[in-house]
C-alpha cells in the first residue's frame, strides 16, 4: 500500500487538487442555477442595467 | 430614518453616470438613449441613510413605453421622499417637459442642471436663480462628466426630503382645464393618496387609461369626468390630451423667453451637426459603417489582435504552459492518462479559447469607442432607414449593438420595443450579429484555414447583418409577425471625445465574463469532451482507447454527423462541435483544442502544415466546408445562455421553441446552399444535395418576393365572404 502510494504520489496529489477544482466549479454551478443565474452571461449582473432589481436582491 | 432620493431624467441625459458617482457603483454607461430598463439603487456615498434609485430614462410620465410605465409606478407607488431631476441643459427645452410633469406630482423636486458645461462651452446662458423662481423648485448646476455639483445636489436633495413642507407648483394651466382638474380632483378626492389628488387628476382629464384602470372609478363616476372633460374640449376646441400639453410646452416657451441666451452660430450647426452631416448622410452612410466595421473585424481578428493571439497561442499557451507543464508532470511521475487529461483536456480546451482573449479585448475596445464617442447611436439611425424597408426599426439595432457584445443582454434589451411582434422579431433576429465569443470560432477558420485572409472576419459580421434582413423579410410577411414597425425616435448624444473610465468598464466587463467562462463552464465541457474522446467501450467494457476514433465520442458524433454531411462537415469532431457550441459558443473552439489538438502552437503550426493537427483538420475541412461550418456555427441556435435569456423575454414556450427551430433551420438552409452551389460552382458532379440546396433557393426567393400578408386585405375578403352569403 505505502508503495503503492509513494509510487503514485504525484497522481494522486494532482487528482485531488483537480477534483477540488471540479467540485468548486459545480458547486458554484449547482448555486448558480438554484440562484436563477446559470445561464446568464456571466459579467457582473449587479451592475447590468438590464437585470431586474428584483434579482439582483 | 431612511431617505429615498428617485434619480429621474430625459435618455441620456447622464443620469447612470449620476448615480455611479453619487453611490459609488460601476453601472454601465452607454453613449445611447434607453440604456437603463429596470430601476437600480444603490446607497449615497458617504450617507448610508439615503438611498438613491435610478429610473430609467424617460420624456413624460404618459404611459407609452416600458420605461416610462417603470418610472411613473415607482414614483406613484414606492413613494421616494424626492425626486432629483437629471436636466440635459444643453436640450434643456425638450428635457422640462418632464421637469414640468414631475413637478405636477406633488413631491418635492431638485433639478440638477447636468451637462453646464457644454452649456458654457456653447457659450450659451441659463439664468438659474430665475429658472428655480419660476420653476417653483431648487436648481443645482452640475456637469457629471467631471463631477461637479453632484453631490451639493444630492445633499440638496436629501434636505428637502426631511422637509415637512409639499411643494407649490408655479405652473398653472388656463382657467377651463385649471377647474375642469379641480372638479376631477372633487370627485376622486376619497379615492387617492391626497399628495397626488392633482397628478390624477390632470392624469384623468388626459384620459389616461392606465391610471382610469388603476382607480377602477364606476360608471356613475367615469361618466361625470368624461361630461367635464367634454365640456373643456368644446370650450377650447381641442382634446384633452393637446390642451394639457400645449399648455406645459406654452409654458416652457415662457421660461425659455426668461432664463435662457443662445449664443448665435454660424449657420446655427454644431461640430456633432457637422459630423452627422457626412456620417448620417443619405448616400455615404452605409458605405462609411461598412468601412468603419470592416476596419473594427479586420483590425481586431486579422492584424493586432492576430499579433497578441499568435502570442498567447504560440508563446504563452504552446511553449510556456504546455510545454513545460508536459514536461514537468513526466519529470514528477504523474500518469500519462492525468497528463492528458491536463495537458490535451483541461489546456488543450481552456487554452484553445483563452488564446483568443486578446482578440476579443481589442474588439471589445474598438466597440466600446465607437459608442462611446457616440458614432454607435448614429448607426441605430442609419440601420434605421435599412431595417424599415424590411419590417424592423432602428429600435431594433440597438438590441443588435449590445449583442456584438453578448446575445444575453442584447436579447433583455429587446424589452424597451414596444410592439409585441416586433420585439419577437427582435428576439429572434439579435443572437443572427456575431456575439464575442463567436469572434474565436471566426479567428480559428480565419486564421487555420483561410491563411488570416483579411475578407473572412468582416464578412462574418455582415453574415450575421444579412441574416437579420432576410429573417426580417421573411417573418413580416407572415400573420404572426405582419404589421408596420413602431416609428422610431432617437436623440443623438453630441459626438465627445472618449471617456477612458466608461471604456475601461465596458471592456473589463465583456472581457472577464469571458475569462469566467472559460474558467468554469469551458474547463468542466473540456473534461468530459476529453474523457468521451479517450475512453471507448472495448469487448463491452469502458476501457482507455489510444484512436479516438473508438471513443464513446465518436461513436455519439457519428450518429449525428450526418446531418451535417450535405453541409460539408460530415465527421463525428465537427458534429461534436458544433453541438458542444451551445454549452457557449467558444467551446466549438474547446473542443477544437481537445479533438483536433490545436491549441498551443497548433494553430502556427497549422499554416505551416507542419503539424499532425493538420491533416486531422485538413481531412475535416476544405475551406468551402469550413466556410459552410463558420456560417452554420454563427447563425444556429445560441448558447444556452442565450437560449434562456430567449424564454425569459418571450415568456412563452411554443414561442421559444419556434425561436430555436427557426434559428436551425435558417443556418442548415444557408449553409447547404452555400455549400451545394460552391461545389457546383467549382465543378462537381449534381447530387441530390444540390437538388436540395437548388430548391432551397426557390422557397428562399419565394419567402423573400411574395405578398405580405395583409390583415386589412384578409378581413376585407372575409367581410366580403360573409356579405354574399
Amino acid at each position: 500500500m505505502l508503495t503503492f502510494l509513494q509510487q503514485n504520489l504525484a497522481t494522486i496529489v494532482i487528482s485531488l487538487i483537480l477534483l477540488g477544482i471540479v467540485a468548486l466549479i459545480v458547486r458554484k454551478t449547482v448555486k448558480d442555477s438554484c440562484s436563477g443565474s446559470l445561464w446568464n452571461c456571466r459579467c457582473s449582473c449587479s451592475e447590468c442595467p438590464y437585470t431586474p432589481l428584483e434579482n439582483k436582491k | 430614518m431612511e431617505t429615498k432620493i428617485a434619480l429621474a431624467g430625459n435618455p441620456n441625459s447622464g443620469k447612470t453616470t449620476v448615480f455611479n458617482i453619487l453611490t459609488g457603483s460601476k453601472q454601465y454607461v452607454g453613449n445611447w438613449p434607453g440604456v437603463t430598463v429596470e430601476k437600480k439603487e444603490g446607497r449615497l456615498r458617504g450617507f448610508d441613510n439615503v438611498l438613491i434609485q435610478d429610473l430609467p430614462g424617460i420624456y413624460s410620465l404618459s404611459p407609452y413605453s416600458l420605461e416610462e410605465v417603470i418610472a411613473r409606478n415607482y414614483i406613484i407607488n414606492e413613494r421616494p421622499d424626492v425626486i432629483l431631476n437629471i436636466v440635459d441643459a444643453s436640450n434643456i427645452e425638450r428635457n422640462l417637459y418632464l421637469t414640468v410633469q414631475l413637478l405636477e406630482i406633488g413631491l418635492p423636486v431638485v433639478a440638477a442642471l447636468n451637462m453646464m458645461d457644454v452649456v458654457r462651452k456653447n457659450g450659451d446662458f441659463i439664468n438659474t436663480a430665475r429658472l428655480s423662481e419660476m420653476l417653483g423648485c431648487e436648481i443645482i448646476e452640475t456637469a457629471a462628466i467631471r463631477g461637479e455639483g453632484l453631490m451639493t445636489a444630492a445633499r440638496r436633495a436629501a434636505e428637502l426630503a426631511g422637509t415637512e413642507k409639499t411643494p407649490v407648483p408655479r405652473h398653472r394651466f388656463s382657467d377651463p382645464v385649471e377647474q375642469a382638474v379641480t372638479r376631477i380632483g372633487e370627485i376622486i378626492s376619497g379615492t387617492v393618496d391626497p399628495q397626488y389628488l392633482r397628478w390624477f387628476a390632470i392624469k384623468l382629464f388626459e384620459r389616461d387609461e392606465k391610471v382610469r384602470e388603476e382607480l377602477g372609478l364606476d360608471a356613475n363616476l367615469s361618466a361625470g369626468i368624461e361630461n367635464i372633460i367634454r365640456n373643456c374640449e368644446q370650450e377650447l376646441d381641442d382634446d384633452a390630451e393637446s390642451i394639457i400639453t400645449n399648455e406645459r410646452y406654452e409654458f416652457i416657451g415662457r421660461l425659455m423667453a426668461a432664463c435662457v441666451r443662445r449664443e448665435e452660430r454660424k449657420n446655427n450647426l454644431t461640430l456633432s451637426d457637422k459630423i452627422d452631416r457626412i456620417v448620417t448622410n443619405r448616400v455615404l452612410a452605409l458605405p462609411i459603417f461598412a468601412a468603419v466595421m470592416f476596419v473594427v473585424y479586420y483590425i481586431s481578428v486579422t492584424t493586432a489582435g492576430s499579433l497578441l493571439t499568435d502570442f498567447a497561442n504560440d508563446v504563452l499557451f504552446g511553449e510556456w504552459i504546455m510545454g513545460n507543464l508536459s514536461e514537468w508532470l513526466a519529470a514528477i511521475g504523474t500518469a500519462g492518462w492525468l497528463t492528458s487529461l491536463i495537458v490535451d483536456g483541461i489546456i488543450g480546451g481552456v487554452g484553445a479559447v483563452l488564446g483568443f482573449l486578446p482578440q476579443m479585448v481589442i474588439l471589445f475596445l474598438m466597440l466600446a469607442i465607437l459608442e462611446e464617442i457616440g458614432y454607435m447611436a448614429r448607426v441605430a439611425f442609419i440601420m434605421d432607414r435599412i431595417f424599415r424597408k424590411f419590417g424592423l426599426s432602428g429600435k431594433s439595432f440597438i438590441p443588435m449593438l449590445i449583442g456584438s457584445g453578448c446575445s444575453v443582454p442584447g436579447i433583455m434589451a429587446s424589452r424597451t420595443i414596444e410592439n409585441e411582434r416586433d420585439r419577437r422579431m427582435t428576439i429572434i433576429t439579435t443572437s443572427f450579429i456575431p456575439c464575442g465569443a463567436k469572434i474565436p470560432i471566426i479567428a480559428l477558420i480565419a486564421g487555420a484555414i483561410f491563411k488570416g485572409a483579411w475578407w473572412v472576419a468582416p464578412t462574418a459580421y455582415f453574415a450575421g447583418i444579412a441574416a437579420v434582413v432576410i429573417s426580417g423579410i421573411i417573418l413580416k410577411k407572415t400573420k404572426y409577425f405582419a404589421g408596420q414597425p413602431a416609428p422610431f425616435v432617437m436623440e443623438l448624444p453630441p459626438y465627445h471625445l472618449p471617456y477612458a473610465g466608461n471604456i475601461l468598464r465596458s471592456v473589463k466587463e465583456r472581457s472577464r465574463s469571458f475569462v469566467r467562462k472559460a474558467g468554469t463552464v469551458i474547463l468542466l465541457a473540456s473534461i468530459v469532451i476529453w474523457f468521451f474522446s479517450s475512453f471507448g467501450m472495448v469487448s463491452g467494457r469502458l476501457l482507455w482507447v489510444e484512436d479516438m476514433e473508438f471513443s464513446i465520442l465518436a461513436a455519439a458524433g457519428g450518429l449525428l454527423a450526418p446531418l451535417f454531411a450535405p453541409l460539408g462537415f460530415g465527421s463525428w469532431q465537427p458534429a461534436v462541435a458544433t453541438v458542444m457550441g451551445l454549452v457557449a459558443k467558444e467551446e466549438v473552439v474547446g473542443a477544437f483544442g481537445v479533438l483536433f489538438g490545436v491549441a498551443g502552437d497548433a494553430l502556427a503550426l497549422v499554416e505551416e502544415g507542419a503539424y499532425e493537427g493538420l491533416a486531422a483538420i485538413a481531412a475535416h475541412f476544405t475551406p468551402l466546408s469550413a466556410f459552410s461550418f463558420l456560417l452554420f456555427n454563427l447563425l444556429c441556435a445560441p448558447c444556452f445562455a442565450a437560449i434562456g435569456a430567449i424564454r425569459r423575454e418571450m415568456n412563452n414556450a411554443k414561442w421559444t421553441w419556434f425561436a430555436i427551430s427557426y434559428h436551425f433551420a435558417f443556418a442548415y438552409s444557408i449553409s447547404l446552399i452555400v455549400y451545394q452551389l460552391g461545389l457546383l460552382a467549382s465543378g462537381a458532379g449534381f447530387s441530390p444535395a444540390s437538388a436540395a440546396a437548388l430548391l432551397l433557393v426557390a422557397v428562399l426567393a419565394y419567402l423573400l418576393l411574395h405578398r405580405p400578408y395583409n390583415e386589412t386585405r384578409r378581413l376585407k375578403s372575409a367581410a366580403a365572404e360573409i356579405h354574399s352569403s
